[in-house]
């Protein structure tokens, strides 16, 4: 490509792409790295580790999160779908090896080590398959598999609730949640079928039951979250951060509550900035995580097909969904889960994850000629 | 499978506007639905943050109220200082700062004793460090004139540290603080709440005493070459602890390590088959309960066998002993004869109001629960009245006489000093039994087995114990590890004092694994003698000098009369 096209292209992308969305993303993304250099060196010295060892890796990590962002925001639609197709594939296959993997190991099952870090392929899986599950409900015509026929909705039903097994195996009931809760939304948008809502909200009630009574980690999570007036460690800790807090902060650097977090850098980044900067910073970035949400499904709803606005409103259901539970666990609202704070927490799969949901968004919500913002 | 790869989007243009429509209304829902989250989770992270600020108005006035700033002092009964405060500092070095590491180093070794001149100058020259710890615990006046010399890159952090000037005379009583100046044993740990709020503590201990006994005891605790030796010192008014000693003991002012020996509080932890000095006890519930009187005959010949047990006498007597005789040379017979007669039931209600089937009542957290035989049968009964098969603590034989001779009502055993008028009579045992019992302590010393405590011109009265250990290992007991100790009460014509000295595994001749008669009127009488002619004065106790004491014989020219 010569200076000229490429010129040329980056013109039409930043004329069709949705800047506001974009800078808020970015700016949310440094104020992590900012929130993880806080929150990190506490954590990395309890761990033995080098004090920047998290931010440096963090740091890594935008980086290349920032290519996926910057080479979805340029795909097609059809390059989008093709991707999804064989990326969730991939990753799906990558989950069962992780699977066997450390079943022989007896560790977490969640991760699978590739060149020398840790990915958590659920995490990478999550935006492609949101992305599949729109293409199928918004298809109209019925499917054909081999002699069968299926309807578009009943096979995104089967095809997570089979991801979801997979997803239990490891376990991580969370995330289970998090897809029902999109595809509901996704069936809600497309238009409701009293059936499918029900079966799926009936699926869910099944995980979660069989969840609780299988699973002894689950249910003591559940019935400590309920019965107990005082709460685990984790979560007294970080009432005691938004406390020290107040409404100002302490200062950026200053909060003592922090070093006895566990999970400052991932899970508990809110409180660190709750305690450092205040309640009033907090509420700004949770408003400026509603503000991409909003905007995006403004933008979502001018979108010329059924697939474009499902998937991308599903993904943006997605990333809201996670920094709201996130943020209620800190909170005490919800009992505790492994979510990360997208944008913001230290993790490298969540990062990219949250690097492809938003490149996803960005593309799938990009201005087309002739119609009018 | 063919049309999952062909993706063939319908535009919305070609389908009905209705449909869209319909679309925006079901996102409106959504957005609704999310922003009623988002609100709730503001106006919980605001309830939050708000109710902080409250709080912090709350405590700030608190604060104010009290200056917490410093732990509490603890004092003795006399407003001696057993523990307080004080700054030290801590010397860290910038190496960055540090231009002549030579020099730095060169000048530090020079003013500072003991300090190796090849790690400081490794520890100033490391550029790649921002700050080293060259020195800890550096005295106020040492650290300002080092201040003073000028030397660039050093710097004081002053840092607030417990400090006990009586180092191992208060050891086991005071206990000590952790780094973060919370207690974690003794006073400092039963008062933390106190202490650490500001509050300074009385105890009922008088330190001069404490150094008197702990001086004759140590002494003796190294003659014998004893494992432990106890000593503990209680006013039969009040029930105040006025001394107490735990040997080996350690000094708190020096890093601790928990798992030394010396760091065990012997006298209110480690429990012991006391002996001998039960006798006082199952003596006096015979005679409140068990129609035993002094002139009561117990026939000691014949051997004494219960069950498939026989119990012997340390000093055997082949004849028909009265209760003072029983008494007076310990006989374990006579005294398993008296608790026959009183029935088990009757020796455990009796023990048990004495407190010896429980933890003791003293303000101190280190305290060991009796061991003792869930049921009592004859053959336990017999043993339990010579203090066998029971066993307790120092600190609980000194409860128990208290509560039998103590002058008034007794409460509770007690270290911190109380200013309270007690007026209650005790009541706990009848008039004669006391006086009865105090007879008998006092014949003890005089023509007993207690001979070895007598102090000419203080009337003492008192019991001696020698118990066998148990080994575990011979799955039986020991003849050649004893416990000796001597139970005290004087002035016996007006009881204000109870002494108790102990030593576990005591040797009279130095020769371990055995017996060498180190019995409890060899040993710890002795010491009990020793100590009560030192601390007599201290106390205030007046000595009754005859005629023949008021004479000062003066070499060979004739008789003084020193008091004229």
């Amino acid at each position: 490509m010569d200076k000229i096209s490429i010129y040329k292209l980056s013109h039409s992308w930043i004329k069709s792409i949705d800047v506001l969305n974009l800078f808020l993303i970015v700016l949310l993304t440094f104020l992590g790295l900012l929130f993880v250099t806080t929150a990190s060196p506490s954590v990395a010295k309890l761990k033995g580790l080098d004090e920047f060892y998290f931010v440096k890796k963090h740091g890594f990590f935008m980086i290349i999160s920032f290519v996926f962002l910057l080479f979805f925001s340029f795909c097609s639609k059809k390059v989008i779908i093709y991707g999804s197709f064989f990326s969730s594939t991939a990753f799906t296959i990558l989950m069962i090896v992780s699977l066997i993997q450390n079943s022989i190991n007896n560790g977490a099952s969640r991760w699978v080590s590739i060149m020398g870090y840790s990915l958590q392929p659920s995490e990478l899986l999550k935006p492609f398959l949101i992305v599949i599950l729109a293409y199928l409900i918004s298809r109209k015509k019925r499917i054909k598999i081999k002699s069968f026929f299926f309807e578009g909705k009943i096979l995104a039903l089967g095809i997570l609730i089979s991801i979801s097994v997979i997803l239990i195996k490891q376990p991580n009931y969370s995330m289970v949640a998090i897809l029902f809760f999109v595809l509901l939304f996704q069936f809600f948008i497309s238009g409701i079928n009293m059936k499918l809502v029900s079966s799926t909200i009936f699926a869910g009630l099944i995980f979660s039951v069989f969840s609780f009574y299988s699973y002894p980690h689950v249910k003591n999570r559940i019935i400590h979250y309920i019965f107990s007036d005082k709460p685990n460690y984790q979560v007294e800790k970080s009432i005691q951060a938004y406390k020290s807090g107040g409404l100002f902060g302490t200062g950026p650097g200053e909060g003592k509550v922090k070093k006895n977090i566990p999970d400052a850098h991932t899970d508990f980044i809110f409180p660190v900035i709750a305690e450092e900067y205040g309640a009033i910073v907090c509420i700004l970035i949770i408003s400026m995580i509603f503000i991409i949400f909003f905007r995006g499904l403004y933008r979502a709803s001018k979108a010329e097909n059924l697939f474009s606005l499902l998937s991308s409103s599903g993904l943006l259901v997605l990333f809201l969904i996670q920094a709201l539970i996130n943020i209620s666990v800190s909170l005490k609202i919800l009992p505790t889960t492994g979510v990360t704070l997208p944008l913001i927490s230290y993790g490298g799969s969540s990062l990219l994850s949250t690097g492809i949901i938003m490149g996803i968004i960005l593309a799938l919500t990009r201005k087309k000629f002739g119609t009018n913002f | 499978m063919k049309l999952f790869f062909n993706p063939n989007l319908k535009n919305f243009s070609q389908e009905k506007d209705y449909e869209n429509n319909q679309i925006i209304r079901r996102l409106f829902l959504v957005v609704f639905f999310m922003t009623a989250i988002g609100l709730l989770i503001f106006s919980k992270i605001i309830e939050i943050a708000m109710l902080y600020e409250k709080e912090l108005v709350n405590s700030s006035k608190t604060k104010t109220e009290n200056n917490n700033l410093f732990r509490g002092v603890i004092k003795d009964r006399n407003g001696k200082i057993l523990a307080s405060n004080i700054f030290k500092y801590k010397l860290k070095a910038y190496p960055r700062l540090i231009n002549d590491p030579v020099l730095t180093s060169e000048i530090l070794t020079q003013q500072i004793p003991n300090l190796d001149k090849r790690r400081i100058y490794n520890q100033v020259s490391n550029k790649s460090k921002f700050e080293v710890v060259i020195l800890r615990n550096i005295t106020a006046k040492k650290a300002k004139y080092l201040n003073s010399l000028g030397i660039p890159g050093l710097e004081f952090f002053p840092s607030i540290k417990r400090f006990y000037p009586q180092e191992n005379l208060t050891s086991h009583i005071i206990g000590h603080t952790n780094k973060s100046l919370i207690g974690v044993n003794g006073i400092e740990k039963t008062f933390e709440k106190k202490l650490s709020s500001g509050e300074d503590i009385t105890l009922s201990i008088d330190i001069r005493v404490q150094h008197a006994i702990r001086e004759e005891l140590v002494k003796d605790f190294l003659a014998f070459n004893a494992k432990t030796a106890t000593a503990i010192l209680a006013d039969l008014e009040t029930n105040e602890i006025l001394s107490m000693i735990s040997l080996p003991d350690f000094n708190p002012n020096l890093s601790i390590n928990p798992s030394i020996y010396s760091y065990r509080n012997t006298a209110t932890l480690n429990l012991y088959e006391m002996g001998s000095t039960f006798k006082i006890f199952s003596l006096a519930a015979g005679f409140e309960f068990g129609d035993v009187h002094l002139n009561s005959n117990f026939d000691v010949s014949k051997p004494l066998t219960i069950s498939r047990f026989t119990i012997k006498d340390y000093h055997p007597q082949n004849r028909v002993l009265n209760t003072k005789e029983v008494f007076l040379k310990s006989s374990n017979k006579g005294a398993s004869l008296i608790a026959l007669k009183l029935g088990g039931n009757n020796l455990k209600n009796f023990y048990s109001k004495l407190g010896l089937l429980d933890y003791s009542s003293i303000d101190i957290k280190e305290k060991a629960k009796p061991k003792y035989p869930l049921k009592w049968g004859k053959i336990e009964t017999a043993n339990l009245s010579f203090g066998y098969g029971i066993s307790i603590t120092p600190i609980h034989l000194v409860e128990a006489t208290s509560l039998i001779f103590g002058n008034f009502k007794f409460e509770n055993v007690n270290l911190e000093l109380k200013a309270k008028k007690r007026k209650d009579k005790n009541n706990f045992i009848s008039f004669t039994t006391r006086e009865k019992l105090l007879y008998l302590m006092e014949q003890n010393v005089l023509y007993g087995t207690g001979k070895n405590a007598f102090v000419k011109g203080y009337g003492i009265g008192g019991k001696t114990a020698t118990a066998e250990k148990v080994n575990k290992n011979l799955g039986g007991y020991d003849k050649t590890k004893l416990v000796s100790s001597f139970l005290s009460i004087f002035p016996i014509n007006k009881p204000k004092y109870i002494c108790l000295v102990l030593f576990d595994e005591p040797l009279l001749k130095n020769t371990v694994g055995y017996n060498d008669g180190a019995t409890g009127g060899k040993t710890a009488a002795k010491t009990t003698a020793k100590i009560i002619k030192r601390i007599a004065p201290l106390l205030g106790i007046e000595k009754e000098n005859t005629y023949e004491d008021l004479l000062v014989k003066k070499g060979r020219k004739g008789i003084n009369f020193a008091s004229f």
